[in-house]
């Protein structure tokens, strides 16, 4: 299994492939979850702030802050996705929605998340709870932002 | 399906000043564990196989003058249904690291590590069973999301249990190691003589004693345990007469010697240890590997839109126990 801090796609029927997306000034390791602003061109990281309603990518290369591009997979929602939690995993959390923590590390608060600040719907678990390894869904939109609050 | 091996994942491949890149991983697996312990069934083609049984009889009645012989019938055992669960891992590697990487560097053979996997898979499942045998579930730790499992047998108990459920309706029966006095002895002398009187007392469906003889002993690898069964393995086996472990007189040892199946993929409850007849190991008694489908490697996939490269094993089987009554088990902790 896998450890440690990202985002990895463990299942995808749709074997997507990868595309180069537009960046500037950001620091991209491989795992790291990239969003698409409202309104905006280039794709930037995820952080705690991320909304559930942008588009959302998957870095499978990395990028530093002088490069304008960076290999990604465009995620439509479907995909199942294993990540880093931010505290111990816990079976009980399972369809709870939650925040990401940044770029590569989801915020297992134990309470779902109801405002459209959060990126992240978990759906198990893997390995042992002090692995902190979620899986579930992560939260992508088509730009329009939500009227939920 | 899953984001494939990038250049970026391992970069070192493509780096010409890197002259050489070994493959690391273990072998442990490669030397099975689980057929000494299971008893495998291979070639199993339904998706649900179950097993009952029938009891003999009891012991036969004094008949008075002129009177009619008393009659009795067996009755009916546990049913244990086995479902075929499909196991499986994919490599999947993208068309320039093929090329540039894997080929470059001669390592193919990594695609061998997904049979590595399964086998890997299948000892640690089997593995587990003895690790949670005071539970009748527990969480199976999966990369594809954990799941729970439930273990118990036909009687609906743990493997080891004190209060197996006789299928006549008489006094239940134990396999949980005690002299009497004190349950789950640690691994010593005094609790092989206790194994044995375990083993001694359990009884048949029909209440009949079966004097189980426990002559393998299964627990961790290189634990604490498997040192102390060696120490006294080695101590009873003295040519000419063993002597007793533990103690400076001469008195011989009066235990039986034994086997040791050490199993390294015991990971949780390390002290956990269990006597096992090996003669009773078949399609009646004890844990049972039933397989539809063995290690199956397909590949490779091109997927044709990326020309990323997909290696796949599969493997199908279900395992389980229907009757636990040619095991025994300690918890190691000597609780009075």
């Amino acid at each position: 299994m896998y450890f440690g801090a990202g985002f990895r796609l463990i299942r995808d029927n749709a074997d997507k492939g990868a595309h180069a997306i537009t960046i500037s000034s950001q620091t991209v390791a491989v795992g790291d979850l990239l969003q698409l602003p409202v309104g905006a061109t280039d794709w930037t990281v995820c952080t705690s702030a991320s909304v559930s309603y942008t588009r959302k990518a998957l870095a499978v290369a990395s990028a530093t802050s002088s490069d304008t591009e960076v290999l990604a997979i465009e995620l439509d929602g479907s995909e199942d996705v294993q990540v880093q939690s931010a505290n111990a995993s816990a079976a009980a959390d399972n369809g709870d929605r939650q925040a990401l923590t940044d770029k590569n590390t989801v915020n297992n608060s134990g309470t779902d998340v109801t405002t459209t600040t959060v990126g992240f719907l978990q759906r198990g678990t893997i390995g042992a709870t002090a692995d902190n390894q979620i899986w579930g869904n992560v939260l992508v939109g088509n730009g329009v932002v939500s009227t939920v609050t | 399906m899953s984001a494939p091996l990038t250049l970026a994942q391992a970069v070192d491949l493509t780096d010409v000043a890197i002259q050489d890149i070994y493959l690391k991983e273990s072998t442990l697996e490669k030397k099975p564990f689980y057929s000494q312990y299971y008893n495998v069934v291979d070639g199993v083609t339904d998706y649900y196989s179950k097993d009952s049984s029938l009891s003999g009889l009891g012991q036969a009645a004094r008949i008075t003058e002129n009177a009619v012989v008393t009659s009795e019938v067996p009755v009916q055992g546990y049913d244990k249904t086995y479902t075929q669960v499909e196991f499986g891992k994919m490599l999947p590697i993208t068309k320039k690291m093929w090329k540039f990487g894997i080929k470059k560097r001669d390592l193919t053979r990594v695609v061998k590590s997904l049979i590595a996997a399964c086998e890997r898979k299948r000892e640690v499942l089997c593995a587990d069973r003895l690790d949670n045998a005071w539970s009748t579930s527990y969480t199976v730790s999966d990369d594809s999301g954990n799941y729970s499992a439930t273990i118990s047998g036909g009687d609906a108990v743990s493997i080891i249990s004190t209060a197996h459920t006789r299928e006549d309706g008489g006094t239940n029966w134990n396999n949980q190691i005690t002299d009497g006095t004190t349950v789950n002895m640690d691994a010593d002398y005094d609790a092989l003589k206790a194994l044995a009187r375990t083993g001694s007392l359990v009884r048949d469906p029909k209440g009949n004693l079966m004097d189980v003889n426990y002559d393998t002993i299964l627990c961790r690898s290189k634990s604490a345990v498997n040192f102390r069964l060696r120490e006294i393995q080695k101590t009873i086996r003295v040519p000419g007469r063993g002597t007793m472990p533990g103690t400076s007189d001469n008195d011989a040892a009066a235990i039986d010697d034994f086997n040791i199946i050490a199993i390294p993929w015991i990971t949780t409850n390390t002290s956990y240890w269990f006597g096992m007849d090996s003669s009773m190991k078949g399609d009646e008694f004890g844990l049972q590997y039933k397989e539809s489908q063995p290690i199956q490697m397909e590949g490779p996939n091109v997927v044709f839109k990326t020309g990323e490269i997909q290696y796949k094993t599969t493997m199908m089987f279900d395992i389980g126990h229907n009757d636990s009554r040619n095991f025994s088990g300690s918890k190691n902790t000597n609780a009075s």
